[in-house]
């Protein structure tokens, strides 16, 4: 059995106020050459498949002209689940229409849901899609007992799962989750506020593979049979260095799992560079010159229309940082405490500031006594 | 400040109460308020601030305008807020002024605004009340409030709440706006005060300068002069002066001095010539006293010479003294014994006297006893007298009653008789009532008669034109009858003719015929165009069949009427036939009568009864007043006997009386008199008695003191005898011929003393005056005497001049003082100014630089409040650069202004991409809302930090997402969400729809028909 696993396609997404909707088309025309090519028994999308849960309506019309040609000219199954940036009803519409042509979405949480049950020369393998849901919808469609966490959450998705593969059968899980272990982007919304959005990776034993989405980079959390196949694309500059693609998983007799990475090449790369103004805008990088760039400047000084000018030489720079504004770093609170006590020391930085010079000690003296009387003013009702 | 409860009534789009109870956010902190357009999300953030303050969160709506429309005027509008400041809890409750319906009456009545806040024991709900910190007025509520809090409303809408609209409001906010509100925030109006107090302080010293400066003036010119230099020339002028004026004064004093001297002088020997005159004189008049001098020296002789004899003239002084002592008391004893013998005489004659009276006692005893007796008589005829005239009045008395009884049975009598008399004249009235009664029933029942035949005739009548009706519908039955049978007939014919005619169409020549079978057809049918169908035939049978049917029916209905009709007749008949004739009038006017004849026997009857009522009541009366009647006649017999009998009794004690009737109480007095004066007589007769034995004794005593006298005088004058023998010898014995001579000569010893000493003393005042005078001749030989008048003229002149030269100088050097005075006070003031002046320059300065005089152009408080914002817009600029993703900051525009007023608050943008820095109001719409938002949490952060003691635990943004991008929208979410992480509580209010999708937790606020609702909604729990 084998089958080619994607996720977080993210699309219609906006970076720095460009649209990257073509990009997208480009990358799901290759995956379609990729599926062409490679004739994979199945196609397996592990969530976040629009980036907003109301897409752009464009976006939509990617989608469904792509599952239309996966399904419909290739007769390819798919299994496709809901991610924690898609609205799960959305997502889920049609789903039982499309079962027919073994297109199973999974989007709503419910209490029992999808599989596909697919059959090749060793048996069946049943696919299990366990759509992201936050634990306190799971524990309404499926009650499980608190603690309300994601783990626990999962726990009980996993193991309605397993009742529902019969002995000896092969399984494969679909899931949306951050495991223990993996490696976070920027372009990841948290599944929680303070972090109990994680799983352990031994929520999952008991699936010959895991194909799961969320994270960006391609990663293996834990196990090679528990994978993250990455982002469809760069999705923020912190993914630069990734090596974006799919994964290719053959599945043996016994359900051993084989991954092999198909990259993905995007239209326009995504890119970080690092310099001077000046530099930069001598000696031009001519890869950079194409790709969606994020600059650091840095240059210590004052710079005049800084962006206007790297447009020019690039002409798609999305984002410009100063290293000299990024030093300032936490600036905590000066406690001016100290103010607070001694006004008279503030008249001073004042007097200075000024021009004044520095207060002499009957100065001082002179100021004590106006803040004294003063608060004694403010005090007396 | 973080709320806990939130309670509205009649607020704003709630008509009833309205409880949030944020308690039921169970720990989310980031939550949204989402409903329709005008359902109620913002009126929650006005509850919150107007429960706390009084004041609405946008300030558009004053509470009284926040009352809800859909409320009852009988529910009044009130906010609870139950909240928490760090550990403490706190409930504050509050009533806006508002119009309610007066309870008796008409009309509203205004009810003041009031406020009430409490502390409670724990945030749990149902927590209880601890202690009442400020209650009822909104003012006190106010000022814990602001302690508690530590923000007043100003700070709190830029800080905690931050209203639809208004966020920009510190962002788009010209300069001198920002600055108050900064000010509010941050307090800083001591700097601004500490501007004005160093302003005062210098214009006063400078004040104080100039007058001290005015009083250096006028110290000079009180001198006459201008200058200092002018006044030490004027002292040095003085100095002089003073100088030649004191040697003058001296010589002057000199100069006196010497003629003092010689006067004295003068006086002393002037003196001395006084005194030799006296001396003279004093010898004058002694030699002229010289003469009785020497008599007195003789007397002095002779005095000493009769105290010798002094002794014997003594003693017989002496006993001639006792002899006439003596006699004296002779003589008085004899008038003694004399007087009491007199007494003794006239007491003899008093006790006679008395002895006589007494004897009179037993007669007048027998007089006593018998008018006694006599009194006892009178006294009790008077009694009989008495009981006499009581018997004689009891007896009219009786005879008056018997006479008013009698006259009272009599009436009682007549009374009956009438009574009885009229009861005859009614006996037959029960009798004639049942009379009437009869009849009145008769004459009713009889028109009750006439009446049913007046109905019957009505009935006969309608009866008959029912029949009437029937016969008519009888005959259009028929009618219609006739009308249907011809159609069914025309039908019939029509359809025989058709059903021929058709045949007859069908009919081809050769062909048999259907009916005959003739192969020939020389005339069919015609008409075959309106061939009436079975249906027709059918429908007109029917209608025929109906209205044979009907005609049926009115026969019947007809016959059932004529019946009924005939059966009243007959019932009329009857009834007429009962009446035999009699009209309906006549009926009636017999029935009236009959009525009356009732009424009149009806009232006979009732007076029967009351008549025999009163004929019972009557009867007992008159057999009473018989009764009294004969009581009264028995007692006037007995009181007649009665009467009688005191008359006998009254006779009887007037015989006793002697036919007499006396006066018993004179007789008493008469009685009583007698008694007294015999015991009188007794009595004075025993003190008469008493006074003779007195005046006895007394007699006795003085008889013999008498005799005593008469011995003693006989010593005395032996005695006196005695003493003129030995005077007559020593008289003989002395120089003095006589009697008279010896007491010329008698002198006591003091005069002699005295005598001598005088004598003496002449004597040495003589020799003494000579001596002086001879002295004081040697001293005064060849002096003249001197001129004393000219001396002393003199000397008044030089005094004189001696004067005027000191009084001169002293002058002088008064005001050479005054002078050095002058100047040396102006000195000192001259010192103090510039110790002040230096001061001046001192304050001045800092004055000066405070109040905005200096390079930069910017005033102390502006300078602070410049550093304030510094401060919040570094705060601010991190929360804008990560919503911008780095690319702005915001920053205060530092460069000069051309010295306008409001300087160094102004807000600009940095934006990297351009390296520009430009004002704050040029950003987009969603720009400005990120900017505006981070200048808030900034502004919060800051005050945080500085006024330590407020915690800002919650902060509700109202609006302002939906000018966001999707993108933008992500940044603004997660910056709320890590807001969350720093603990506070986040409210958003947004109709944003992905809002909905990415925060869960929601408070749902949605209109109904009379008012709004809020909920609460939790992902996995339903909370109503």
């Amino acid at each position: 059995m084998r089958f080619i696993h994607t996720s977080d396609w993210h699309l219609g997404k906006v970076l720095h106020q460009r649209s990257l909707l073509e990009d997208q088309q480009h990358a799901l025309a290759q995956l379609y050459a990729i599926l062409k090519d490679t004739q994979p028994d199945a196609l397996l999308i592990a969530g976040d498949i629009y980036d907003r849960s109301v897409p752009p309506g464009d976006a939509v019309c990617v989608l469904d002209d792509f599952l239309a040609r996966v399904s419909l000219d290739l007769a390819l199954p798919v299994v496709m689940i809901a991610g924690n940036h898609d609205s799960a009803e959305r997502i889920g519409f049609g789903a039982r229409l499309m079962a027919d042509r073994r297109v199973c979405i999974a989007g709503p949480m419910t209490a029992e849901l999808p599989t596909l049950t697919l059959t090749d020369a060793h048996g069946p393998v049943v696919f299990h899609p366990l759509p992201y849901a936050d634990p306190a919808t799971v524990q309404l469609a499926q009650p499980y007992e608190d603690p309300r966490t994601h783990q626990r959450a999962m726990q009980a998705l996993v193991a309605q799962a397993h009742a529902r593969t019969p002995a000896g059968t092969r399984s494969v899980c679909v899931a949306h989750a951050f495991v223990q272990g993996g490696t976070e982007s920027e372009s990841e919304r948290p599944l929680s506020v303070g972090g109990s959005g994680q799983v352990e990776p031994s929520v999952f034993d008991g699936f010959h593979y895991v194909a799961l989405g969320h994270l960006h980079r391609p990663q293996d959390a834990g196990r090679p049979e528990l994978r993250y196949s990455g982002s469809l694309l760069k999705y923020s500059f912190s993914e630069a260095e990734h090596q974006k693609g799919v994964s290719l998983v053959e599945l043996n007799a016994t359900g051993a799992a084989t991954v092999q990475h198909l990259p993905i090449t995007p239209k326009r790369d995504l890119m970080r560079v690092e310099g001077t103004l000046e530099e930069l805008l001598s000696q031009p990088d001519p890869a950079a010159k194409q790709a969606y760039l994020q600059v650091l400047l840095t240059d210590k000084g004052a710079l005049l229309d800084p962006m206007a000018k790297l447009r020019a030489v690039y002409p798609h720079v999305l984002d410009l940082r100063r290293s000299a504004f990024l030093d300032v770093a936490d600036p905590s609170l000066p406690t001016r405490d100290a103010v607070r006590g001694s006004k008279v020391q503030l008249f001073a930085d004042f007097y200075s500031e000024v021009g004044g010079g520095t207060l002499s000690d009957e100065q001082r003296a002179v100021l004590a006594e106006v803040f004294t009387s003063v608060q004694a003013e403010e005090d007396a009702p | 400040m973080k709320p806990l409860r939130l309670e509205m009534t009649a607020f704003g789009p709630f008509a009833g109460k309205e409880v949030v109870d944020f308690r039921d956010l169970r720990g989310a902190r980031l939550f949204l308020i989402h409903g329709d357009t005008g359902a109620g999300k913002s009126t929650i953030l006005d509850g919150i601030c107007t429960a706390l303050y009084g004041v609405s969160a946008g300030g558009e709506r004053t509470p009284e305008q926040l009352r809800s429309d859909h409320a009852d005027p009988d529910t009044m509008t009130e906010l609870q807020l139950d909240f928490a400041i760090g550990d403490a809890c706190y409930r504050v409750q509050r009533f806006p002024a508002q119009e309610r319906p007066k309870k008796r009456g008409e009309g509203v009545i205004l009810e003041n605004a009031s406020a009430t806040l409490w502390r409670l024991a724990s945030d749990q709900p149902g927590a209880a009340v601890v202690e009442v910190l400020a209650e009822r007025k909104v003012s006190t509520v106010l000022e814990r409030v602001h302690e508690l809090i530590g923000f007043e409303v100003a700070q709190f809408r830029r800080v905690v709440v931050l209203p639809q609209g208004q966020f920009r409001d510190l962002l788009s906010a010209g300069a001198k706006e920002r600055e108050d509100i900064l000010r509010a925030l941050f307090d800083t109006a001591a700097y601004s005060r500490a501007e004005q107090d160093l302003k005062r302080r210098a214009s006063a010293l400078k004040r104080d300068i100039d007058d001290r400066g005015a009083r250096r003036e006028g110290l000079l010119s009180s001198e006459g002069v201008v200058t200092h230099d002018e006044l030490l020339a004027k002292i040095e002028g003085k100095q002089r002066a003073q100088r030649v004026l004191s040697a003058e004064a001296k010589q002057a004093a000199d100069a006196a001095a010497a003629c003092e001297r010689m006067l004295e002088q003068g006086k002393q020997r002037h003196a001395r010539f006084q005194q030799r005159d006296d001396a003279e004189d004093a010898r004058a008049r002694l030699a002229a006293e010289a003469e009785s001098v020497e008599a007195e020296r003789q007397r002095h002789l002779h005095g000493t010479e009769a105290l010798g004899l002094v002794p014997a003239y003594d003693a017989l002084q002496g006993a001639k003294k006792k002899r006439a002592e003596r006699t004296d008391k002779r003589d008085r004893a004899a008038a003694e014994a004399k007087t009491r013998l007199a007494e003794v005489e006239r007491a003899r004659e008093a006790a006679g006297a008395a002895a006589e009276e007494r004897a009179k006692r037993d007669e007048r005893q027998g007089e006593y006893e018998r008018l006694d007796k006599l009194a006892g008589f009178a006294r009790e005829w008077a009694r009989r007298v008495t009981a006499r005239e009581k018997a004689e009045r009891g007896l009219d008395a009786a005879v008056a009653s018997k006479a008013s009884a009698e006259t009272a049975r009599d009436s009682a009598q007549t009374a009956l008789a009438v009574l009885d008399a009229e009861l005859l004249a009614l006996a037959d009235s029960p009798a004639q009532l049942a009379e009437a009664e009869a009849e009145v029933k008769a004459t009713a029942a009889r028109l009750a008669q006439h009446q049913q035949a007046a109905a019957l005739t009505e009935a006969v009548r309608k009866l008959s034109e029912a029949r009437d009706r029937a016969e008519a519908q009888c005959a259009r039955a028929q009618a219609a009858l006739d009308t249907a049978t011809v159609t069914v007939r025309a039908l019939q014919t029509a359809m025989r003719v058709g059903r021929a005619a058709i045949l007859a169409q069908e009919l081809e020549p050769g062909q048999p015929c259907p009916v005959c079978g003739s192969a020939e057809h020389p005339a069919p049918a015609g008409g075959h165009e309106q061939l009436p169908s079975d249906e027709d035939l059918a429908a007109a049978e029917k209608a025929q069949g109906e209205a044979q049917a009907a005609l049926t029916t009115a026969q019947q209905a007809l016959t059932a009427a004529a019946a009924t009709l005939d059966a009243k007749r007959e019932l009329q008949a009857a009834q007429l036939a009962a009446l035999d004739g009699e009209s309906l009038p006549a009926a009636e006017q017999r029935a009236q009568h009959a009525v009356q004849l009732r009424d009149t026997a009806l009232a006979r009857t009732r007076r029967r009864a009351e008549a025999q009522t009163q004929r019972a009541g009557l009867a007992s009366a008159e057999a009473e007043a018989r009764k009294a009647y004969e009581e009264a006649r028995d007692a006037e017999t007995v009181a007649r006997n009665q009467q009688q009998e005191a008359e006998k009794e009254e006779a009887a004690a007037l015989a006793l009386l002697g036919g007499e009737p006396q006066d018993p109480e004179d007789l008493s007095a008469r009685a009583a008199a007698l008694q007294t004066l015999l015991r009188t007589a007794e009595a004075a007769h025993e003190a008469a008695q008493a006074v003779l034995q007195q005046a006895e004794t007394e007699h006795t005593k003085s008889t013999s003191a008498e005799t005593a006298a008469v011995d003693e005088l006989a010593a005395a004058q032996a005695e006196v005898d005695a003493a003129e023998r030995a005077w007559a010898e020593a008289l003989q014995a002395s120089p003095f011929t006589d009697e008279a001579g010896f007491t010329a000569a008698r002198m006591s010893k003091e005069a002699l003393a005295q005598n001598h000493a005088r004598v003496r003393a002449h004597e040495d005042a003589l020799k003494e005056v000579q001596a002086r005078l001879t002295a004081l001749d040697a001293e005064l030989a060849g002096q003249a005497r001197p001129q004393l008048d000219t001396l002393e003229a003199a000397a008044q002149r030089a005094r004189e001049d001696s004067q005027r030269a000191t009084k001169r100088q002293g002058e002088e050097a008064n005001s050479l003082e005054r002078a050095r005075q002058v100047c040396a006070d102006y000195e000192a003031a001259q010192q103090a100014v510039a110790a002040l002046e230096q001061r001046y320059l001192l304050v001045d300065g800092l004055a000066k630089v405070a109040n905005g005089t200096n390079s930069a152009k910017i005033n102390l408080h502006r300078f602070v409040l410049a550093s304030f914002l510094d401060e919040v817009l570094l705060q601010a600029s991190q929360h804008l650069a990560k919503t911008s993703r780095g690319r702005y900051r915001l920053v205060r525009r530092t460069t000069q202004g051309d010295g306008r007023t409001a300087q160094g608050l102004d807000l600009d943008i940095d934006d990297h991409y351009t390296g520009e820095q430009r004002p704050a109001t040029t950003l987009s719409g969603g720009e400005g809302f990120l900017a505006a938002l981070a200048l808030a949490l900034g502004l919060a952060d800051v005050v945080q930090a500085h006024f330590g003691g407020i915690r800002i635990e919650t902060v509700f943004v109202d609006e302002g997402f939906g000018s966001l991008d999707a993108e933008t929208l992500d940044l603004a979410v997660e910056t709320l969400l890590e807001l969350q992480q720093t603990g506070r509580m986040v409210g958003v209010i947004s109709h944003v729809s992905e809002l909905k999708e990415r925060i869960d937790v929601q408070l749902e606020v949605t209109k109904h028909e009379r008012g709004s609702r809020t909920r609460f909604r939790l992902p996995g729990y339903r909370v109503s």
